[in-house]
């Protein structure tokens, strides 16, 4: 599990329980299936699926207070198949294939598999299956719940608010701007072609991973000086420190200025823009505060070894 | 815990919400209102 799925979305989970939601965390087995995820192995889904529990309750999602739920149990339901035929009647095939992007694929992709028309018009009927009043997701997923309210504004059921989360960028950030058609807008196509993705392993930093892999990952990465945008440094301030610790501190030798404690990203940021922070120094900061936030998982997983060993064995990178 | 800080809960560091409106609403009414996350399973 990677730093965005476990700290931003995970971040936005305790958020939410913290808010009094009732919240159900829904492992797609089904979805990853059509989607050819671990190689359409049904076996490998479940394990993959039973390791994202282990990695949220080690982030301190308390398995007591959220409920999961599988497709799987979803599938069982004539009711929930009902729902899909009767949402696939009510979108058109041009409106389905334009919501490839929420199975990451590009809206001109060729080849599709007809299973894939499928994926769409489940994912609106999980909304309304389990009688949910929000539905949560990165943003990649926005389609989707734009389907889901647009069919409940059709068929008189609960329109369902959407939330949507930042997309972390990869370490080597924006990369070169290629034309990819993920989303009509611009800037959400952009930071979807650009996301942190285990298929792309040194653009990512795993929950579970070591402090001195996290040192030599934040060293490699992108991180120009005085520049904001497109700098996943400071992304990895601004969606995961602040809002997992108190403060950032820096570190530095006193020739250059000495420690420094930052308890905002906006200061932060400012200062950054200024070129009162060094990359090098910022990198070092950011990766000794992941190293601090991450510290539960690896002992986590340091008592409980057997999940995370034989998701391992089994990893694809899709 | 009053509406306000749920709905700055909710809200913070997320790049959209559909629609604000709908969701205070919601919190206005409903104690303990349903969301969920779907995730793939692919580790």
């Amino acid at each position: 599990m990677h730093l965005g799925m476990g700290l931003i979305c995970g971040g936005k989970i305790r958020d939410m329980l913290d808010a009094k939601f009732n919240f159900i965390i829904f492992l797609a087995d089904w979805h990853s299936w059509i989607n050819n995820k671990m190689g359409g192995d049904m076996g490998k889904i479940k394990t993959a699926g039973e390791y994202f529990k282990h990695c949220f309750t080690a982030l301190g999602i308390d398995p007591v207070k959220v409920t999961y739920l599988w497709a799987s149990d979803l599938v069982k339901n004539r009711s929930y198949w009902e729902k899909v035929v009767r949402i696939a009647k009510g979108i058109t095939l041009q409106r389905t294939w334009r919501a490839l992007p929420i199975m990451g694929r590009e809206m001109t992709q060729k080849d599709l598999e007809t299973a894939w028309v499928f994926y769409p018009c489940m994912q609106s009927a999980d909304i309304f299956q389990m009688d949910l009043d929000v539905a949560c997701a990165g943003i990649d997923q926005r389609k989707a719940h734009m389907l889901a309210r647009d069919v409940a504004e059709k068929f008189g059921w609960t329109k369902p608010v959407s939330i949507h989360t930042h997309l972390l960028m990869g370490l080597s950030g924006l990369g070169k701007k290629m034309e990819t058609t993920f989303d009509e807008d611009k800037a959400v196509d952009l930071e979807i072609s650009a996301k942190m993705s285990k298929s792309v392993p040194s653009s990512a930093i795993f929950i579970h991973d070591s402090p001195e892999e996290i040192r030599t990952k934040l060293q490699g990465a992108f991180c120009p000086p005085k520049k904001v945008e497109g700098n996943p440094v400071l992304e990895i301030a601004k969606y995961i420190v602040f809002s997992w610790s108190k403060s950032l501190k820096i570190s530095r030798p006193p020739k250059y200025g000495g420690p420094i404690e930052f308890t905002s990203y906006a200061k932060l940021e400012a200062a950054y823009k200024k070129s009162g922070i060094h990359p090098l120094d910022l990198k070092n900061g950011i990766a000794e505060s992941l190293i601090e936030i991450l510290k539960p998982v690896r002992e986590y997983f340091d008592k409980h070894p057997e999940p995370l060993k034989t998701m391992r064995r089994i990893e694809v990178t899709r | 815990m009053d509406l306000e800080e749920r709905l700055s809960l909710v809200a913070r560091n997320t790049d959209e919400i559909i629609t604000k409106d709908e969701l205070r609403a919601l919190l206005e009414v409903n104690a303990r209102p349903r969301a969920y996350w779907g995730f793939e399973c692919s580790g």
